[in-house]
């Protein structure tokens, strides 16, 4: 379990989050496989904190964010949002918390409704919810693009009209829109070019602050979740791997498969010393995963005991778990 | 423009025009760019989308369908010879053979229907009189090379039952069986995971040692150009704007939007504590019919001055031991890295 690291009661607490997708079994067999999409997921966002959700592709992490927010229908775990588990809700009684929860998604161009002008991409949150009308709506709407570094003549266009830089603002400003306590943001500058996401990167960063925002922010580039989060939870194989402070994260990574991760990140610079670990293979499929812990067929200190346990997550130091028998 | 006369270039690239039709016109991917290829070492070109890097290796490989446009000016010498101008059928023997190339997308540029063994066999064929059971042979000692494991095995596997990673080493396997003196790889990591990226990279450098071939690395990745490259072309609207060796490039560029990259990137190498704040650079890259008439990078540079900056195009020049650089301003301003960053 991980340890709360304040006094205050964490905004959103995860435990033992699980979901598993059914696919279709090997041909003529009447069993049924499951992807192992993610498996026994716990960890905690503190009130104006911003976690970064870290994993390579297949390691759960999207499927993390969507679950939490019940965008997909999670197996089993608790998701408890401000005390109240939302596992235990019905639709209906989701629905303010669909308002408090916002998402940013990755793909600018496919997250915007083309057909839709950006006022009203932008004010469907505060129609949907009954928050504003009229001249109040539009109102809010411009006050939204300023806080994102668009105008007010931006209101009537349309999202093709858009770099992918500003549309990416653009789902920013209508996620905030119904000032949401929380928000997911899924690779929001994934799809960017490197001097646009240090605009995006930036934009958030000054939001955090302006609007004590507590974000889940989810990423594969680690530079990019150091610049931006107090915390880190890495994921692989539908597992967390490890859980610290974003500090002690990088200067001290405690789990071999974060050790890797980090040595593998291009630096650049052409005179940083290069001892890098290179992992063999890749990533196992989900759907059959290895016994144990998932990362030992890749893992450089791997012994036969990590075939038999699933390593539980140990404290490291204060706020920093670990799931591995060798470290 | 041209910079000065390289040791032993492989490939010299020298004014290269290639333009595209529009109905709005013809639109300029790439208007003038030089650089050469030294015989064994690594060039990259590094740039953001729009810049132009991946249409300069298209038109290297004479790829760029007919339909959509072409060269329209410059030259392309490989070894001695400006294959922009020879007949498509000469461009067959070289492409694939002296010059190969690696694609980003390894699963669109293999074909799905044949078997990797038989279609590094048959890349081997096309430029080699050898009987198909050599070619299979070869194609298996390829597999082995690339490090697949079980290479015997694996010949007889299909696209679709190898992993990403896999699959580009299957394509360097398919650019590397005649033994190219120039490998174009254009984003060959981009879509993979870090740690499989960390692996394709140092094949690839392995490869390079041990086969002696110059590359030309495409990429808009500043960490892969850190790792692979031993000179640097930056690219940017079309044109090159800095060519240096690798660590002038990153110690002491000279030109304002080089420097607005290096300022860009969050890097894992530095402890929070140094973190240094990102500055980013404002607005976009001018769209294909905005093109502004004087330095391309001007609308979004810091130190623009009008009007030496915005009247005409500021040429290549050397600012000393081949470091060129396309800015007006270039001897008045240093540009120290992170001098700007607060």
């Amino acid at each position: 379990m991980i340890a709360v690291g304040e006094k205050a009661t964490p905004l959103l607490s995860v435990r033992n989050l699980q979901k598993r997708f059914p696919v279709r079994g090997p041909l003529f067999s009447r069993q049924k496989a499951q992807v192992h999409a993610v498996e026994d997921v716990s960890f905690d966002v503190r009130r104006g904190t911003v976690v970064g959700l870290v994993g390579e592709s297949g390691s759960g992490k999207t499927t993390t964010g969507r679950a939490v927010l019940r965008l997909i229908e999670p197996t089993a775990g608790e998701i408890v949002f401000d005390g109240v588990d939302l596992m235990t809700l019905q639709k209906q009684q989701l629905r303010p918390y669909r308002r408090r929860m916002q998402i940013i998604f990755q793909d600018p161009f496919a997250s915007l409704n083309p057909r839709m002008s950006v006022e009203t991409i932008i004010g469907e949150g505060l129609r949907v919810h009954g928050l504003a009308s009229g001249a109040d709506r539009r109102a809010r709407v411009v006050e939204l693009l300023e806080q994102v570094g668009l105008g007010a003549d931006h209101l009537r266009k349309y999202p093709h009209e858009f770099s992918g830089g500003q549309r990416q603002r653009i789902g920013i400003a209508r996620a905030l829109a119904v000032d949401p306590s929380f928000i997911v943001a899924d690779e929001p500058v994934s799809a960017l070019d490197v001097s646009i996401q240090a605009q995006v990167v930036n934009l958030l960063k000054d939001l955090r602050e302006r609007l004590d925002l507590t974000l889940l922010f989810i990423a594969h580039d680690l530079g990019v979740v150091e610049y931006l989060c107090d915390e880190v939870v890495v994921m692989y194989l539908g597992r967390v791997m490890e859980v610290a402070p974003a500090k002690k994260l990088y200067a001290n990574p405690a789990h071999p498969y974060t050790e890797a991760l980090l040595s593998a990140a291009p630096v650049p610079d052409p005179d940083a010393p290069r001892d890098r670990i290179i992992l063999k293979g890749e990533t196992p499929s989900p759907i059959n995963p290895p016994s144990g812990c998932v990362f030992r067929t890749r893992c450089p200190i791997a012994a036969p005991e990590c075939a038999s346990v699933v390593p539980a997550l140990e404290q490291v130091s204060e706020g920093h778990f670990k799931a591995c028998i060798r470290r | 423009m041209t910079p000065q006369a390289n040791p032993d270039p492989i490939l010299e690239v020298r004014d290269l025009k290639t333009h595209f039709r529009s109905e709005n016109g013809p639109i300029k991917a790439v208007d003038g760019v030089s650089f050469s290829v030294r015989k064994g070492e690594t060039l990259a070109v590094v740039g953001e989308s729009g810049s132009g890097k991946s249409v300069t290796s298209l038109s290297i490989m004479r790829l760029i369908p007919p339909r959509a446009g072409g060269i329209v000016g410059g030259q392309i010498i490989f070894e001695g010879r400006d294959i922009a101008a020879i007949p498509e059928r000469e461009m067959r023997s070289i492409r694939g053979n002296e010059v190969s190339m690696v694609f980003q997308e390894p699963m669109t540029s293999l074909t799905p229907v044949h078997s990797v063994g038989n279609q590094i066999a048959e890349a081997i064929r096309v430029h080699e009189k050898v009987s198909s059971g050599a070619s299979r042979e070869r194609a298996v000692e390829m597999l082995e090379l690339v490090g697949i494991p079980e290479p015997r095995r694996r010949a007889r596997a299909y696209p679709h039952q190898l992993s990403g990673g896999m699959r580009q080493r299957v394509m360097i396997a398919i650019a590397l069986a005649c033994r190219p003196k120039l490998l174009i790889a254009d984003e060959p990591t981009t879509g993979l995971d870090v740690t499989v990226q960390a692996q394709i990279l140092d094949l690839m450098r392995g490869l390079q040692k041990e086969l002696g071939m110059a590359i030309l690395f495409i990429t808009h990745d500043l960490g892969v150009v850190a790792e692979m490259a031993d000179r640097v072309v930056v690219m940017y609207a079309g044109r090159a704007v800095e060519e240096a060796a690798v660590r002038d490039i990153f110690r002491r560029p000279k030109m304002p939007y080089t420097q607005g990259l290096m300022n860009s990137i969050p890097r894992v190498d530095r402890s929070l504590d140094h973190q240094l704040n990102l500055v980013p650079i404002p607005g976009n890259v001018p769209g294909p019919f905005a093109m502004p008439i004087g330095c391309a990078f001007a609308p979004r540079c810091a130190f623009v001055r009008t009007p030496g900056c915005t009247e005409s195009i500021p040429p290549l020049s050397d600012s000393g031991s081949g470091h060129m650089v396309r800015c007006a301003r270039w001897r008045e301003l240093d540009l120290a890295p992170e001098a700007l960053a607060s």
